[in-house]
């Protein structure tokens, strides 16, 4: 595995995305898994570390699924301590991605964006934006897409991610699950191109872990990904 | 509370429509449910994948279907649901009841865990060929991190693709660089895996059996304890 790693190091700078943290589970990080990551951030340097606003994990069982928060103010209180604990232990800034939310808990006292601005306040983290969890969010819980885009603050925004969905038909509503093994939706290139010309470039990840096609048909989506982010600096110039 | 939305939410998860409380959820019960059973089959399905991919010779040998029942069985209880993905099949071997079968299993955990170990160099032949013997004697060893020791429970029926059936009651598995290496071993060779387990002198080890010493050196089994050995 580190050959492999490795290798891909000494080629192009690497992104560690993290899914093992848990740092919203109400214990505390897990400080063991801060531990690997650690090392791993030793022996290879990466340009980012980044893991979720969730939850992986509750009273020592784990759950291999990114669980939603409630956006409350104790709730930032204990994410904004642990995003702390993970940044001082590895000694530099991490990004948070927001999530592919199928549910949101009653009582909330932010919105995710606000509640995500004021973690990126209080720790100094920035951000990983996943336009298409934002996409999944806007069908399940009926926020607009565009307006939580353009409420995060570009300077936060370290890394872009782009992916499709599968939506699950249920009468008159619908499920919209972030699988990873779709392309990318046209709705998600068109705010990718929207977020990149106000923010300016970023690396943007192609998110496609099953149903995986033929390499062309991802080569493709990552040659778009390129075009969208030269054009976002045409932009800037 | 928000830990304590957390804990009903993971109660849901666990139990179902059955754990339902209204006020839980911004979304009304029928959506709530529905998402709450797509994290559950994500949750679900990750678990008997992670299975499925640490132990494919052994579904194979056992059959998709037993295969799939022991999962979900050994998947109910505490103490693999405690563990992350890449560990949760620590001890599924110790749930299958053909012994030759639990074996293979066993040995398929212990190539998991060579693989992810750390790196270290190993000592091979030619890394101790220019050594006199009094140098040999007293180099520092220790086992290498990625090597593995498993007790057969039926070493007579024991098969591993490439590996020469001998019948011995032991798998060594080991990992001195990126190739694995898998070989049915004595009691003398567990012997002098156990003794190099906290470091010692090769001089210790030949006193034990010296063609173990031989074969240890041969699978990559040893690593030094000292630059230059």
């Amino acid at each position: 595995m580190h050959r492999w790693l490795e290798a891909v190091r000494e080629a192009v700078p690497v992104s560690f995305h993290s899914v093992g943290l848990s740092l919203g589970d109400p214990d505390g990080v897990d400080l063991a898994e801060l531990d690997r990551l650690a090392a791993l951030c030793e022996r290879y340097e990466p340009a980012l570390v980044s893991d979720h606003l969730s939850w992986s994990s509750l009273s020592g069982e784990h759950f291999p699924d990114l669980l939603p928060l409630p956006m409350t103010r104790a709730s930032l209180d204990h994410f904004a301590a642990q995003v702390a604990i993970v940044q001082e232990r590895l000694g530099r800034a991490m990004l948070v991605e927001n999530p592919s939310r199928m549910i949101a808990f009653a009582g909330d006292e932010y919105s995710e964006e606000q509640f995500l601005s004021e973690l990126v306040r209080r720790t100094g983290c920035g951000l990983i934006l996943d336009v298409n969890n934002v996409i999944v969010q806007s069908i399940n819980l009926g926020i607009d897409a565009v307006a939580y885009l353009d409420a995060i603050d570009g300077a936060a925004v370290g890394e872009v991610h782009v992916a499709g969905h599968a939506i699950e038909e249920h009468g008159k509503e619908r499920l919209a699950i972030d699988d990873h093994g779709s392309p990318v939706s046209e709705e998600c290139w068109a705010l990718l191109e929207r977020l990149l010309a106000r923010i300016g470039p970023r690396p943007v990840l192609v998110e496609r872990d099953n149903a995986l096609p033929a390499f062309a048909e991802l080569a493709a989506e990552a040659a778009r990904a390129d075009a969208i982010c030269e054009r976002s600096l045409a932009h800037a110039a | 509370m928000p830990h304590e939305q957390q804990h009903a939410m993971s109660e849901l998860i666990a139990k179902g429509p059955a754990a339902y409380r209204d006020g839980l959820f911004a979304a009304p019960r029928a959506a709530a449910l529905r998402a709450l059973r797509a994290h559950a089959n994500t949750i679900s399905h990750a678990r008997y994948k992670a299975l499925e991919d640490s132990f494919p010779l052994t579904r194979q040998a056992m059959g998709g279907e037993a295969f799939h029942a022991l999962a979900e069985r050994y998947l109910r209880n505490d103490a693999p649901r405690a563990r992350p993905l890449r560990l949760i099949g620590a001890d599924f071997a110790e749930r299958i009841d053909d012994p030759a079968i639990a074996d293979l299993a066993d040995a398929e955990w212990a190539m998991l865990e060579a693989y992810g170990a750390a790196e270290a160099p190993a000592i091979e032949m030619q890394s101790i060929a220019g050594q006199s013997p009094e140098q040999l004697v007293a180099a520092r060893v220790a086992l290498h991190p990625a090597a593995r020791l498993v007790a057969l429970r039926r070493p007579e029926v024991f098969a591993w693709e490439g590996m020469p059936a001998t019948g011995e009651p032991w798998l060594l598995v080991t990992r001195p660089a990126s190739e694995q290496r898998v070989a049915q071993v004595s009691d003398a060779v567990a012997r002098a895996v156990r003794a190099a387990r906290n470091g010692c002198v090769m001089g210790e080890l030949f006193e034990l059996d010296a063609p173990a010493v031989t074969l240890l050196v041969q699978t990559g089994a040893l690593r030094p304890l000292v630059e230059g050995v």
